[in-house]
């Protein structure tokens, strides 16, 4: 379900990066949340093979200013922080239905955009 | 001029609001007040953003415990026994107005597509969360965010919510309190950044084969 405001769950085997398999104690991976940020034809196109996706993090203890709090049930379990500046590309072959957590309301993915604005100094 | 009789049996002329508000209690087999209007709240704020309109057309207002729409008193009134049921009951330490669906509706809830999607989101979101969870999720969103930076620590209440908020209102209202001190939020951006990096590189590892 790749739309504006889908979050996701990333399992630790994707992301373990490749040279870890050299190393002799690799530092364990847990599995990571995002939010998907991309417009509806960026999500929906299959000639889009990437989207924008805002890593989630639930370490509230560090929220700064370019964060925006998700409270637990909103396809979150722990009241959570987007990071508006750890903006990054995720391959849409990564984002498979079985890793789909849920779609934000409207409301916070505006809140999510605003605060990427705000960063590329739209706002 | 219909007399009295005939303005308590004949049926009501159902809003927007109505439709909604019966729509919700009908989903949810009952529901406390307070949760119903944060649920009608945030379906509004949701349909609102994603077509123009707000669903049921109501006026909300800030209130101590968050949103409220003075509608509701009204549909209440002209429902209850009917299409709703309300009773007063203790819930945890707690008075509250319990809504259930009543005995004899009068009308049935059409509501088009678009406006089933929004509530029946908002009907999930809040189903397993209680009242004061509910409470948070309005004072979360931009709208109520912002009138509380208005507000300075003042609560001011019967004030009007505003859902058309200029992008620039909505990124300074959205922003968190810096929480941690510098040196330990740089730690954790690098490790956050040694994440993202994990991630895009097991992928460009498996679609390069």
């Amino acid at each position: 379900m790749i739309e504006p405001g889908g979050v996701f769950q990333i399992p630790p085997r994707l992301a373990r990066p490749p040279q870890e398999a050299h190393r002799f104690n690799p530092a364990p991976r847990e599995s990571r949340w995002v939010l998907i940020i991309s417009t509806p034809d960026q999500c929906l196109k299959p000639e889009h093979e990437t989207v924008l996706g805002i890593l989630l993090s639930s370490q509230l203890a560090y929220s700064a200013e370019h964060d925006v709090l998700i409270y637990a049930g909103e396809c979150v379990l722990e009241d959570s922080i987007a990071q508006a500046d750890l903006l990054f590309t995720l391959s849409k072959i990564d984002l498979d239905r079985s890793r789909y957590r849920g779609t934000v309301q409207a409301d916070t993915l505006l809140k999510v955009r605003a605060a990427v604005a705000r960063l590329l100094g739209f706002v | 001029m219909p007399d009295t009789l005939d303005a308590v049996t004949s049926p009501p002329k159902p809003d927007r609001f109505d439709r909604a508000l019966v729509y919700v209690v009908r989903a949810l087999g009952q529901v406390n007040v307070t949760k119903l209007e944060k649920i009608l709240y945030l379906a509004d704020l949701e349909h609102f953003h994603r077509t123009g309109k707000t669903l049921t057309g109501a006026r909300w207002v800030r209130y101590k415990l968050g949103p409220l729409a003075k509608r509701l008193v009204h549909a209440r009134d002209e429902m209850a026994g009917q299409e709703i049921r309300v009773s007063g009951e203790a819930q945890g330490d707690r008075q509250a107005q319990v809504y259930r669906p009543g005995p004899s509706p009068r009308f049935e809830p059409d509501l088009g597509p678009e406006e089933r999607r929004d509530l029946d989101r908002m009907i999930e979101l809040a189903r397993p969360l209680n009242s004061d969870q509910m409470i948070r999720l309005a004072y979360n969103t931009t709208p109520m965010r912002f009138l509380l930076s208005q507000e300075r620590g003042k609560p001011r209440y019967n004030v009007s919510i505003p859902f058309e908020l200029d992008l620039s209102v909505v990124a300074a209202g959205s922003a968190e309190t810096v929480a941690a001190d510098a040196e330990a939020r740089r730690a954790f951006k690098l490790r956050e950044l040694e994440r993202i990096a994990d991630i895009q590189e097991a992928t460009l590892a498996r679609v390069g084969g």
